[in-house]
């Protein structure tokens, strides 16, 4: 299941506040299964470093993007920090969507075929 | 100030206590499932740390996260400069005279430009005033005044005395003989009564006198 090495991808800067924005409007979740989810969901390509991870997260918070609150999950015994988005997070996470999908388009458009004169 | 830096301080704690919480949870999520993954047992835990990366640097990028910091590295400075000047003392004194000259110096000639030069004369028009120094004789004065189209000539005599003769001995006193119009022209008039008119300055008419504020009362 893990990738080797060399086809992990570093994440491409100021894209990490956007995955987990995008990965808590599913619900809330705490600072491990954020990084699993986007390791999981992207086939280990993506990387999340727990260096940028837990730094991102009290950001995000620090800014009223996300709340946290510790609570103890149903198949577990001890607390876990959970990190829920708000509705400043949810439009921040839209503006940031198009953002992305502006620049992703524009690299695929420099990056397109090649047309042989 | 110690109340504010121990509240600081104690909030500041909490949330490194909370921190330390968070990254403990995560470590024995991950040493689990390196569990699962079927790492030896004294293993995991191992590999749970080595995922984490370096624990300080970490807390360290989320302390930045939290803001704050210039504040706390501020108050540290403060109190370092503090400590200094208290080692000292000397050099404190003379830093501190030098700053008290400084001060005190500017804090004078500021008072002398503001009274001279940024603060309007109390005239209805300050900035068309014009003095023009020297002295000219009584006729030059009407002479002129006939002559000028361009401006209102207003005269006083400097440094005059008179006599004031009131209830027994007569006093010199400070004063001036001034045109009829030096009131209209500076655009002041009398507290009480009226100030000088046309006309107050024709042979004969010219008994009048304007007293000041201070040799009233």
């Amino acid at each position: 299941m893990t990738k080797d090495a060399s086809e992990r991808r570093e994440l491409l800067q100021g894209t990490l506040d956007m995955l987990i924005l995008r990965t808590l409007l599913l619900g809330a979740a705490h600072g491990h299964e954020i990084a699993k989810h986007i390791q999981r969901t992207s086939d280990d390509v993506l990387q999340v470093e727990h260096g940028s991870l837990y730094p991102a997260l009290h950001r995000l918070e620090r800014k009223g993007w996300v709340v946290s609150k510790w609570e103890t999950p149903n198949d577990r015994k001890r607390e876990f920090k959970y990190y829920r988005l708000t509705a400043a997070g949810k439009k921040q996470l839209i503006a940031e969507e198009s953002k992305w999908k502006q620049l992703a388009g524009a690299i695929a458009r420099v990056m397109g075929p090649v047309t042989e004169g | 100030m110690r109340s504010l830096s121990a509240w600081w301080s104690k909030r500041r704690e909490a949330r490194e206590q909370e921190l330390d919480r968070e990254l403990q949870s995560h470590l024995e999520v991950e040493a689990e499932e390196q569990r699962d993954a079927g790492a030896p047992e004294g293993e995991s835990r191992y590999r749970a740390l080595r995922a984490m990366g370096n624990t300080t640097l970490v807390k360290e990028d989320v302390h930045a996260a939290w803001g704050g910091r210039w504040l706390e590295q501020a108050w540290q400075d403060l109190r370092y400069g503090f400590r200094g000047l208290r080692r000292n003392p000397g050099f404190t004194m003379v830093a501190a005279l030098s700053l008290a000259l400084g001060i005190g110096g500017n804090t004078a000639v500021f008072t002398l430009v503001n009274a001279f030069l940024l603060q309007r004369l109390p005239y209805s028009e300050p900035d068309q005033l014009v003095e023009v120094t020297g002295s000219y004789p009584k006729g030059a004065i009407v002479a002129l005044q006939q002559v000028s189209r361009s401006m209102d000539i207003a005269a006083y005599t400097p440094d005059s005395e008179f006599n004031l003769k009131a209830q027994g001995e007569a006093q010199r006193m400070p004063g001036s003989a001034v045109s009829a119009n030096l009131f209209s022209v500076l655009g002041v008039g009398a507290e009480l009564g009226r100030a000088l008119r046309t006309g107050d300055d024709q042979p004969g008419q010219d008994g009048v006198v304007v007293l000041s504020d201070a040799l009233w009362r």
